[in-house]
């Protein structure tokens, strides 16, 4: 009796594993091809920057107030840089 | 606050410094990750920007597919374009339904220098071909947060995207295979929704395709090689053959046959099923086409007629029958039966206008009459078009070198089959389906056979049609003139051989109770004086042996003839002489007549008179009846006068007119009878129009308005006539004529000018207007019918036909009773006074009747009018007719 409810709780374990697997794939491949529109229109944003912008879209985050803070900080940290250099 | 708000506050508080960090690189502790972070937070969280709007995002999303276009960019933009397409169909997180338009409406905020950007990148398409090929499902990309990705340069994703090109487009070479396979297929089975849709209402009673009839039996398809294309149209041919879109609208030889079939023959059940190799025919069912239906369906078909027409390839250059060349086999060798039918089609028409044969036999068939009946409803334009372009479809594929007379093909020899099965005459088994079209044609073609010429075909000269359609219109223009020639012929047309008949039975008054009286008085009548001979047409010859020793070539008197049978014969001779005319016989018995007046009653005399239609003898006879002043033979005779001459046959003026006069108001008097009929010949093809029905009619409409006209006529000689002779005296009578006239000029205006007149204005403008032959003849009929409706000819209206009659009788004997009043002077005073008490009583009776019936008839016309509101005329003739009313 033992055995088999190992052998489940295995086989569950096992499950969960390959799905989480097979949907971190498919995030991947979306992620991927969000990424690639971002090339094609010059975004200028990595993976991983996609990556957190879409999750906050995704939980809410207006994209026109999001965009209007990420082009600030861009250009404040491009500011900061320039007098950090200099 | 709830535990969702909790998480989604905690989630945002994590995605923020994320965001902080991955964006400025500021660690948490510092003091410019806290101002980042709070100038941050504020303006996520208290911003004053409205929801995306999906259809704005997408609006600007276009005008930047436009803008790269513009760029000569057109493969980035369907990339980007397919990019996004695919992120839509992604299964992003739910809790908003426009996630990707979202995330889109940020990197198109985000984006700069789109122009220079892309003028020098190419897209790489790998990512989407290889998401196709694993038809992967997408989860939220929330799972990816925590990943760490490699920030790689663009030439390490391009060493990367060639790698990948390699392995993929060896992938894509076996799905190209694949996708090829499954085109194919797809058009196979979906040739069928592109076919009309006519064919697939009907009902198959096997479904086999040609790919099952390929495969299952490729060596039972008897294909001879011939050639069948010319060379100029080679390039053409295959350049068509490229295009499989046209190839499969006829998928196989079972769905043509079916479209030729429905086109032709207007079948809808079908009919073939394929086995053993064979096709075969299950039923032959003949339904009604509509013409709708035919006409598109013939187009269908010949559409179909002018690709395969293209379709041409010779067939030495097919090697190894592959799935379409031997479609194109299939269809050639039907189409070459196809031509040679409608080659025959075109030779049996020309043949038919040659000859004038129409094949009757097959039209009393009932089967044939219910294909013709179907067709007949057809417009003569439309039917000609369709066979001008059958024979257009006929000359095309007439240039085609093939085999003729030989049907390879086995749908050829099942309509060969076919025309064997339902002919009914075996030398004309070709032809069957060519006189299918025939029969429908035939009134058509009679009227063909008098306007083309005999050489022709229908090809070369239908085009005259509608010259002769406009010219038909112009002959009838002159429909008004036909009445008059109605007149003029309808003279001849008293000869008619049952009045003769009946006069004739009328004068020997042979009775079967007391034959020897009966023999005698008909001695009185029709013998001649003793031994009188008769002529030659005459001959007692044709009498039975039996019943009497007859010598040939004697004269006989008919006094010795004692046989009663022989004297029916005798008279039945007489009849027959009298038919033929005999002009002799009638004036030796008008002879004998006149020299035995004394024996013979005086109306008899007359009627024969009549019968002979002698009328200057009658109007002789009349005379010395009326120098005789005798009255009372006056009177006796006076009846037949009235019956055989109408009533208002003046015996007065019997010596005063003209004899030519009195003819013409004889023939008038005559044309009132009622059993008298118009017969014309019209000219062919008016005799379409005007046939025996519409002649009937013309009769009916003609005797009512002769009858009516001969009335008013008689009123106004006898008004005027009361005029001339009593000029101060009688002046009630002279009253009383007024109101008749009044009524008559009403009456007569509603006949002749509201409802002939204007009904034949119609007419004229519809025919001028008509577009085909039988529209003409449909208005025709309609016309009739108006005026015969309106005028109250038909058996719905027969009361107030009765109540017209009525009235114009008292119209007709209002003048007889005027000569009455005239004549009184003639005689002696006592008889005068009787008389004058005799006619005042008439006339008051006759003013209350004609009164009474004014009144019944309008009653009659105005309920009429409120059943059918449409007749204003009758509303107008109710106005006038009506003299008291009137003049009030």
């Amino acid at each position: 009796m033992s055995n088999n409810q190992n052998n489940s709780s295995n086989l569950k374990s096992q499950l969960k594993v390959s799905s989480l697997s097979q949907e971190k794939e498919e995030a991947q491949e979306t992620l991927e091809i969000i990424h690639e529109m971002s090339q094609i229109l010059n975004c200028g944003l990595d993976r991983q920057q996609l990556a957190i912008l879409v999750s906050m879209i995704e939980n809410g985050v207006n994209p026109e107030a999001l965009a209007l803070v990420v082009n600030e900080m861009k250009s404040e940290l491009n500011t900061y840089k320039k007098i950090h250099k200099q | 606050m709830s535990n969702f708000q909790k998480q989604r506050e905690q989630q945002f508080e994590e995605d923020l410094e994320k965001f902080i960090i991955y964006f400025t690189g500021f660690g948490s502790s510092q003091k410019n990750f806290e101002i980042a972070h709070k100038y941050a937070s504020s303006n996520l969280k208290y911003h004053t920007f409205l929801d995306p709007d999906a259809h704005q995002i997408e609006a600007k999303f276009q005008d930047i597919l436009i803008k790269l276009q513009v760029m000569s960019r057109p493969d980035t933009a369907d990339y980007l374009n397919t990019l996004f397409q695919e992120l839509k169909k992604r299964k992003l997180k739910q809790d908003y339904n426009d996630i990707p338009h979202r995330i889109l409406g940020l990197l198109l905020l985000l984006s700069s220098n789109l122009i220079e950007h892309n003028l020098n990148r190419e897209p790489n398409k790998n990512i989407l071909k290889r998401k196709q090929q694993d038809n992967m499902s997408i989860s939220s990309i929330e799972s990816l947060k925590d990943w760490k990705f490699e920030t790689s340069s663009e030439e390490e994703d391009e060493e990367e995207n060639k790698q990948e090109d390699i392995k993929i487009n060896q992938r894509n070479e076996n799905v190209r295979e694949i996708q090829q396979k499954t085109q194919q297929n797809q058009n196979l089975i979906s040739s069928k929704d592109q076919l009309p849709n006519v064919l697939w209402h009907m009902s198959f009673n096997t479904k086999k395709s040609f790919n099952e009839f390929v495969s299952s039996n490729d060596s039972s398809i008897q294909i001879r090689s011939s050639q069948l294309f010319l060379s100029e149209n080679q390039n053409k041919s295959q350049e068509i053959l490229k295009k499989p879109r046209i190839i499969n609208m006829i998928t196989n030889e079972r769905d043509v046959v079916i479209a030729v079939l429905y086109s032709f023959l207007g079948l809808q059940s079908e009919l073939l099923t394929f086995s053993s190799g064979q096709y075969q025919l299950t039923d032959f069912d003949v339904r009604h086409m509509s013409h709708d239906s035919l006409l598109s369906s013939t187009q269908k078909f010949l559409e179909y007629a002018t690709i395969v027409c293209h379709l041409k390839k010779p067939l030495n250059m097919i090697q190894k029958p592959s799935l379409l060349n031997i479609e194109i086999l299939i269809q050639e060798q039907f189409w070459l039966g196809v031509r040679s039918i409608l080659s025959e089609f075109d030779q049996a028409v020309t043949y038919l206008l040659e000859q004038s044969i129409y094949d009757e036999k097959l039209c009393q068939q009932k089967v044939d009459r219910s294909i013709t009946l179907m067709y007949l409803g057809q417009s003569l334009q439309d039917w000609f078009v369709i066979i001008k372009q059958i024979n257009l479809v006929a000359q095309k594929i007439s240039t085609i070198e093939a085999n003729n007379g030989t049907f390879n093909s086995p749908t050829l020899t099942i309509l060969y089959n076919l025309c064997i099965q339902n002919s009914l005459q075996p030398q004309h088994n070709q032809v069957y389906l060519q006189k299918l079209f025939l029969y429908a044609l035939e009134p058509y073609i009679k009227l063909l056979d008098k306007y083309l010429d005999y050489n022709s075909t229908i090809t070369d000269t239908f085009e005259n049609l509608p010259i002769f359609l406009q010219s038909c219109s112009v002959q009838l223009k002159n429909i008004g003139q036909a009445f008059q020639i109605f007149q003029k012929v309808g003279l001849p047309a008293l000869k008619q051989i049952q009045f003769k008949k009946n006069l004739i039975m009328r004068l020997c008054e042979v009775s079967d109770t007391s034959p020897t009286k009966s023999i005698q008085t008909s001695l009185q009548y029709c013998t001649l004086s003793g031994g009188y001979k008769f002529h030659e047409p005459f001959t007692l010859t044709k009498l039975k042996k039996d019943d009497i020793i007859i010598q040939e070539n004697e004269s006989y008197s008919i006094k010795n003839i004692k046989n009663p049978n022989l004297i029916k014969v005798f008279q039945k001779e007489i009849v027959k002489l009298i038919k033929k005319e005999d002009q002799n016989i009638q004036n030796i018995l008008l002879d004998y007549l006149n020299n035995h007046l004394q024996f013979i009653k005086l109306h008899k005399y007359l009627r024969c008179l009549f019968f002979f239609e002698r009328v200057d003898l009658m109007q002789q006879f009349i005379e010395q009846i009326a120098e005789s002043q005798s009255l009372a033979r006056l009177r006796a005779i006076q009846n037949t006068i009235q019956d055989l001459l109408g009533k208002n046959f003046n015996f007065n003026n019997a010596y005063e007119l003209q004899p030519q006069l009195i003819c013409q108001q004889n023939s008038q008097f005559l044309l009132s009878h009622k059993s008298v009929n118009f017969k014309i010949f019209l000219p062919h093809p008016i005799d379409l129009i005007i046939n025996e029905n519409s002649l009937i009619l013309y009769n009916k409409i003609m005797q009512f308005l002769l009858f009516f006209k001969n009335s008013k006529l008689h009123l106004q000689q006898s008004q005027v006539n009361l005029k001339k002779r009593l000029k101060n005296q009688l002046s009630k009578f002279l009253h009383f004529g007024n109101q008749l006239t009044h009524f008559i000029t009403n009456y007569e205006y509603f006949l002749f000018i509201s409802i002939i007149q204007v009904q034949t204005d119609l007419f004229l403008d519809k025919v001028n207007k008509s577009l085909s032959f039988q529209e003409i003849i449909n208005n025709h009929n309609l016309y009739l019918k108006t005026i015969s409706d309106k005028m109250f000819l038909n058996q719905k209206s027969e009361s107030i036909l009765e109540a017209i009659y009525k009235v114009i009788d008292i119209v007709q004997n209002y003048p007889m009773l005027i000569e009455r009043v005239t004549t009184l002077d003639l005689v002696d005073q006592i008889t005068k006074n009787i008389e004058t008490m005799r006619i005042e009583s008439e006339f008051t009776k006759m003013k209350d009747s004609f009164n009474q019936q004014i009144s019944a008839l309008i009653l009659l016309f105005d309920h009429y009018t409120q059943r059918f509101t449409h007749a204003p005329e009758i509303i107008e003739c109710i106005l006038k007719v009506n003299f008291n009313q009137f003049y009030k």
